[in-house]
């Protein structure tokens, strides 16, 4: 395999239930807080799934109500992907500027965001009509995914920045964010870019996608465990818990890097991607697609397994994924029981599940870890599921020295992808 | 980058308007078939449109209840990836190899109403008296968080012929196509996977297309435009052989206003022929996208300078098509290259003649400003 130029982190940017900034992610990581609370979808109060982890939009609005971009209408996801670039930017100590000319873009996005009333406009006193919908194209929801394709933030990133390197959106279900920022790290070691802003957005937290995840059976409607209802490998898990944010993550070639001064948080290593190949709405029970994107991610990164000391895993807190991970992981690493020696975190027990961007945040929160030596918990681990049986840390966060970690994505249908982030020296 | 260069491209499959076989395909080109209706009023944007007929998904033991699961993009994609696969290896012979293949596939947004027509009628009957919300609730169908969801289509195709390879989806538009031949090229060059199945699929026909085009301004181009549905597969493989048709160089950006489109197509054109080491006066063949918008026409005019290859505009015969656009034109390629002829237009007229010369260039637009540009021609020489 032909080795390029090494790539490394060096700016991030996060908006997530946590709060507005990769701080405010990483503290409430490493604090165990969770941003998982009681939610309904806008007037209703009746629905069947109870709880979420939505971003706090006044928050928002305090830290980038003043900026430009805040008054163009746009999806929630695309809002919050252009305030984690534009942070993920600054905390590269980079202006828009003085981006380099090969630049590039590259998100994960997930179904369009979309308002049920616009197809109001398609009733008149004789019924719907596709005509009446069509004249009054100008009261359609400008902030609705109808008009807005799902390339939109990655557009929109673009001509804020006047970036005209590549913008590639990635559409892999909830890998989606792992896949652009794969892609991204190859793209700078093929030598296609010097700089690639990589990450996701999304937001399901709408009435239309809410009702479709509901009917697949995917979000818990459990009350029993309040804002603890997310339970990664836990016996009592019921489903997962859906939220909404982004994380931007600002990826150079290593001598760019070096050269401008920045600072370096750690090097994306490798990238590895596989299918299930089993059902359309179940993973494959031994997690046969996730065993094969970690392993395609080790030999891209041309590390060991024993190399590896961390894994973020998707921990999804579903009945069929969090064994199948587990298995998968003990697979990956079975060569002198290293699975034992692994410590693996679900951050989705806090942060719940961004789906589309769900990559973005776990993988700066991999990122952080090996930069800081620090595995932030897994929340609500009470009765550990007898299939589950990985060190997940539990309860609190715990200082570990890192030279390398992973960080899992699985997509709906089996589509995954796993991120290798090794430590820079 | 030489490594993409030994990278077979071959075995280009399509479902489409014209057929779903090369032979009608290709001599369909100049005696095209009359578009059929589009299932929306005429008034909101061209009464036409390339329809596609409805894949048939039997002979790959599709069980009935999943394929009421999947729009018509995901059918006629699992149809396309299918015929291709059939062809690689047909028989059950195939399954080890299968596992170890990649799929990367360029896929559009599902547009469909939410919540449909139907719904809203019978609400309306009722007055709209029903609460709305519960109403939305009880009338959605139960999977369509797995129908609207684009990426479905690459785990049906993934779940029904058993690839275990690489996976990467692109969306939504013709350049998408392009990055899904790019990256699937570099995955067999990198020794990832041997082989990689690559393809691109448009969306369903829908009446919220109209719409969408109106909003992505087209300056009113939308009314001549005639929206088509299609999917185009092609197979990646490892160690090509001298005369075997490969990728030879790419490049991919976008305009951020449309003051620099111009520039921006040129500078890709310009990168393009140089990662492949060869000269503008090349290329014997341009095969692009949105060819109806003056300004794209212009931006490739610009690009090419005074030196003008056959121009093949490929969705004045396949319709708009979104990023099946870029596998189609690939497929084209392909076919030309084994036929060694090349289709062009002279005016309203299209007439094939010789392809004497050794590279072909895609260049495929979005309406939101994104260009890939990728050069083809044979290894070895």
């Amino acid at each position: 395999m032909r080795r390029g130029e090494r790539v490394v982190v060096t700016g991030l940017g996060a908006v997530t239930g946590l709060g507005v900034g990769w701080k405010s992610l990483w503290s409430g990581l490493c604090n165990g807080h969770s941003a998982i609370r009681r939610w309904q979808p806008e007037g209703m109060d009746d629905f069947p799934v109870k709880y979420a982890a939505p971003v706090d939009m006044a928050g928002l609005a305090q830290h980038y109500g003043s900026a430009a971009w805040w008054d163009v209408p746009m999806e929630r996801r695309t809002r919050f992907g252009l305030a984690a670039a534009f942070e993920a930017l600054a905390d590269a100590g980079l202006a828009p500027a003085e981006l380099p000319r090969r630049s590039g873009i590259a998100m994960g996005s997930g179904v369009p965001e979309r308002d049920p009333a616009d197809m109001h406009l398609a009733l008149g006193p004789d019924g719907p009509d596709w005509r009446l919908l069509h004249r009054r194209a100008d009261q359609l929801n400008p902030n609705s995914g109808l008009l807005n394709s799902n390339d939109h933030l990655s557009m929109s990133l673009a001509q804020s920045l006047g970036i005209c390197g590549p913008s590639l959106n990635f559409s892999t279900a909830c890998a989606g964010a792992a896949h652009a920022i794969g892609h991204g790290m190859r793209m700078i070691r093929r030598g296609e870019c010097d700089l690639m802003i990589v990450g996701g957005a999304d937001s399901v937290l709408n009435l239309p996608t809410m009702i479709g995840l509901h009917l697949l059976g995917a979000p818990s409607t459990a009350e029993r465990f309040g804002d603890r209802l997310c339970r990664p490998f836990d016996r009592d898990r019921s489903g997962f818990v859906a939220a909404e944010g982004a994380g931007m993550l600002i990826l150079e070639r290593e001598d760019h890097a070096h050269r401008r001064g920045a600072q370096i948080y750690a090097e994306i290593a490798g990238f590895g991607s596989g299918m299930d190949a089993y059902r359309i709405s179940a993973p494959h029970p031994e997690g046969l697609g996730a065993r094969l994107a970690m392993q395609r991610a080790l030999r891209d990164a041309q590390l060991d397994p024993i190399d590896v000391g961390h894994i973020n895993a998707h921990g999804t807190s579903t009945p069929l994924n969090d064994p199948a991970e587990t298995l998968a992981i003990s697979s990956t690493f079975a060569g002198g029981e290293h699975y034992r020696q692994l410590t693996v975190t679900a951050n989705k027990s806090m942060l719940g599940h961004l789906i589309a961007a769900a990559g973005a945040p776990e993988c700066i929160a991999t990122v952080l870890s090996v930069a800081d030596g620090i595995v932030p918990p897994t929340l609500n681990l009470d009765n550990p599921d007898p299939a589950c049986h990985l060190d997940y840390v539990p309860g609190t966060a715990r200082r570990q020295i890192l030279r390398a970690a992973l960080s899992n994505s699985f997509g709906f249908g089996g589509l995954n992808a796993v991120i290798a982030v090794k430590a820079y020296d | 980058m030489t490594g993409i260069a030994r990278v077979k491209l071959h075995l280009p499959h399509l479902h489409c308007a014209m057929g779903c076989d090369w032979e009608d395909v290709w001599g369909g080109l100049g005696s095209p078939t009359v578009p059929g209706l589009a299932p929306w009023p005429d008034e909101l944007m061209s009464a036409s449109a390339h329809i596609a007929r409805e894949p048939e998904l039997s002979p790959y033991g599709v069980d009935r209840k999943l394929v009421r699961t999947m729009e018509k993009q995901a059918r006629m994609a699992l149809a396309g990836a299918g015929r291709l696969l059939d062809a690689w290896h047909p028989g059950a012979g195939s399954v080890a190899e299968r596992a170890e293949t990649g799929l990367f596939m360029g896929l559009p947004t599902i547009d469909e109403p939410l919540p449909g027509l139907a719904v809203l009628e019978s609400w309306h009957a009722y007055g709209g008296r029903d609460d709305w919300n519960a109403t939305l609730m009880r009338e959605t169908p139960p999977f369509s968080g797995l129908s609207l969801l684009n990426s479905s289509a690459c785990a049906h195709i993934a779940a029904t012929f058993g690839l275990n390879g690489p996976i990467a989806a692109y969306s939504p538009f013709a350049d998408a196509g392009l990055s899904a031949l790019i990256d699937g090229v570099h995955a067999v060059a990198e020794a990832e996977c041997r082989h990689a199945v690559i393809g691109a699929v448009s969306t369903k026909l829908d009446p919220l297309q109209p719409l969408q085009h109106a909003y992505w301004g087209s300056g009113g181009a939308e009314r001549q435009r005639l929206p088509g549905e299609a999917s185009a597969f092609l197979l990646a493989s490892a160690d090509a052989a001298r005369n075997d048709a490969v990728l030879l160089g790419y490049a991919r950006g976008c305009h951020s206003t449309h003051d620099d489109r111009g520039d921006t197509v040129s500078d890709l054109i310009g990168q393009t022929l140089e990662m492949g080491g060869y000269a503008r006066t090349s290329v014997g063949w341009v095969l692009s996208n949105q060819p109806w918008q003056a300004a794209h026409k212009e931006s490739l005019s610009r690009a090419l300078f005074a030196f003008a290859p056959l121009h093949l505009p490929i969705e004045t015969r396949f319709g708009y098509v979104g990023p099946a656009a870029a596998t189609l034109g690939v497929g084209l390629v392909l076919e030309g290259m084994r036929r060694k002829r090349r289709w062009l237009t002279q005016g309203t007229r299209w007439e094939a003649l010789p392809m004497d010369a050794p590279c072909s260039l895609l260049v495929m637009h979005s309406p939101m400003g994104q260009v890939a540009v990728a050069l083809i021609g044979r290894a070895g020489l």
